[in-house]
């Protein structure tokens, strides 16, 4: 079933140049879809036209099958998450609970719930212990846990992450990564779309869609995007290090196209 | 221009309850020209020693001596602050934030006019540091705000190149930039290096590290856990980091037979020679 179905969208901040050009696509409910671009392309724009925070010049977004107006917006954002990339200016509470609550009361949980679920996500971002602190001293990485963890507590349909990791170090993002994982596994029909420069992360998802200029260029599997010179080349994405490894490799006289692993690479090399 | 932090201590709302220990007796030196980075996880203390660097927040105890700027918790004494700004350039998380000219040109004037140069001559070294990061004349009179975010930051990092500083500090200078964007901005940076700046980058790509650092300094809840090389921060067992893939491979391929001096590979490229002699 589609989730999201994206039919001939434009948006223009300003008269003539577009952000979002007469871009149509579908993401499946319950699938990752990572979308990559270099920056400029409309990637971020996008997403605050799914969310309503932009509205359209023209075309369609349709979710579950209703479309996305003045009506409906409000029941489709029940369904949305959305983490932003500068996690300054997504920041409403006082402290770090009150910050998680704060999404939740506007679902309208009861507040006897609140501790428990604010708990429980904080804990999956590791910021159980500073849940009593302002977020004006927390570093931007910390913030951005902070964010997601709120995102995650209202238990989205669909979560859309718009470079949401970008200031966490590597082993907090697998750690974020992970969580994600099992929230999947908890919840099959969770719709995520990532927002992301990172190849080593989109490489987690289902599927790649590359944008360019405002429209949806080209889509597929992370290894069909990635693996592709030309693709790469022309959108400037960059190689995940397995892929730019067996290339090098190659250019040096190596047969390692059949190689799928570093665990492969490494054992072609000792041999 | 070498730096000595002593016994430099600092905390977050000291009279609350939600008092946060930030950095607790920080001792470490940088010297004259150097490449190193601060590391740690979020929350590690990273960026508040580098705001310590030019005076942004002044410590609670101890002292930054940098040439012979000194500077103490006593604000008082502090007078030479503005002259060592002069000296140190700090690029902060998203810079494009901080953009507020009306001009592309007047934005990267603002911090030569403000040292004291003359309009013509802040002129001159705004067109320079565009022309250094890539945007040619005719974003000169464009406001920053049509921008985009690669653009911008293009901008802000010209807004510090102007002054030509001694030292630059960079706080996750590629953060949100596309793979192109990335590398040109440390491609300036490099620049930036060779034309004699010390840098110091605040940073968790280890693969940044990997390619461009001398030598870093791990932080860990405010302290400082490791000093050296990043390849012997990679090897150590007491730091817990995620090591650069690249890394990772060399060892593996030196478990199984190679000896590969870690300290040469800094793309993959560096690898290829060690193979084919193997290999042949």
């Amino acid at each position: 079933m589609e989730k999201i179905v994206i039919k001939n969208l434009s948006y223009s901040y300003s008269a003539g140049n577009k952000a979002v050009d007469d871009l149509s696509l579908q993401v499946e409910q319950g699938s990752f879809v990572s979308i990559v671009g270099h920056n400029g392309s409309g990637k971020s724009t996008l997403a605050k036209l799914i969310v309503g925070l932009l509205r359209a010049n023209s075309g369609e977004i349709i979710v579950d099958g209703v479309q996305l107006e003045d009506k409906s917006l409000n029941d489709i954002r029940k369904k949305i998450a959305i983490v932003f990339q500068n996690p300054d200016n997504q920041f409403i509470g006082s402290t770090v609970e009150d910050d998680i609550a704060f999404g939740l009361e506007n679902r309208q949980i009861p507040s006897e719930e609140m501790p428990e679920i604010i708990k429980k996500y904080a804990t999956y971002v590791k910021m159980e212990d500073y849940l009593k602190k302002e977020p004006t001293y927390l570093s931007g990485g910390q913030k951005q846990r902070v964010a997601i963890a709120g995102a995650l507590a209202l238990k989205p349909e669909i979560l859309i992450l718009d470079e949401a990791t970008a200031m966490i170090d590597a082993k907090g993002k697998r750690e974020i990564f992970l969580t994600i994982k099992h929230m999947r596994k908890d919840n099959p029909d969770l719709t995520i779309i990532s927002i992301t420069h990172e190849v080593e992360e989109a490489l987690l998802s289902d599927r790649v869609i590359v944008m360019e200029k405002g429209k949806a260029v080209c889509s597929g599997s992370p290894l069909e995007v990635f693996a592709n010179k030309e693709i790469r080349e022309k959108y400037k994405l960059q190689a995940p290090f397995l892929i730019s490894l067996k290339e090098e490799l190659k250019d040096a006289g190596f047969d390692v196209d059949n190689l799928n692993d570093i665990k492969e690479v490494v054992n072609y090399l000792c041999r | 221009m070498p730096i000595n932090i002593n016994h430099l201590f600092h905390t977050y709302l000291k009279k609350s309850p939600q008092r946060v220990e930030a950095l607790k007796d920080i001792n470490i030196s940088i010297e004259d020209h150097s490449y190193v980075a601060f590391l740690g996880e979020t929350g590690s203390g990273k960026s508040t020693l580098a705001q310590h660097l030019n005076a942004l927040l002044l410590p609670d105890a101890g002292e930054i001596v940098i040439d012979d700027f000194v500077i103490t918790p006593k604000k008082r004494k502090n007078k030479k602050i503005h002259e060592l700004r002069k000296h140190i350039g700090m690029v902060f998380q998203f810079p494009e934030y901080q953009l507020f000219e009306e001009t592309v040109e007047k934005d990267v004037a603002f911090g030569p006019l403000n040292f004291g140069s003359s309009k013509e001559e802040a002129i001159k070294l705004a067109h320079e540091a565009l022309k250094k990061v890539g945007l040619d004349k005719s974003y000169y009179l464009r406001s920053p705000f049509e921008l985009s975010g690669g653009e911008r930051r293009r901008v802000a990092l010209a807004g510090i190149f102007a002054i030509k500083p001694d030292i630059l500090i960079l706080d996750e200078p590629t953060v949100g930039l596309d793979h192109q964007g990335s590398k040109d901005i440390m491609n300036l940076v490099n620049k930036m290096y060779e034309e004699g700046t010390s840098i110091i980058l605040i940073t968790h790509d280890m693969s940044l590290v990997n390619e461009y650092v001398q030598k870093v300094f791990f932080l860990e809840n405010g302290e400082v856990k490791f000093v050296g090389k990043p390849t012997d921060l990679f090897a150590s067992k007491d730091i817990d980091i995620e090591v650069p893939n690249l890394y990772r491979l060399v060892n593996k391929l030196n478990e199984n037979g190679y000896s590969i001096d870690l300290n040469k590979i800094r793309t993959i490229k560096d690898l290829i020679p060690y193979i084919k002699e193997k290999k042949s």
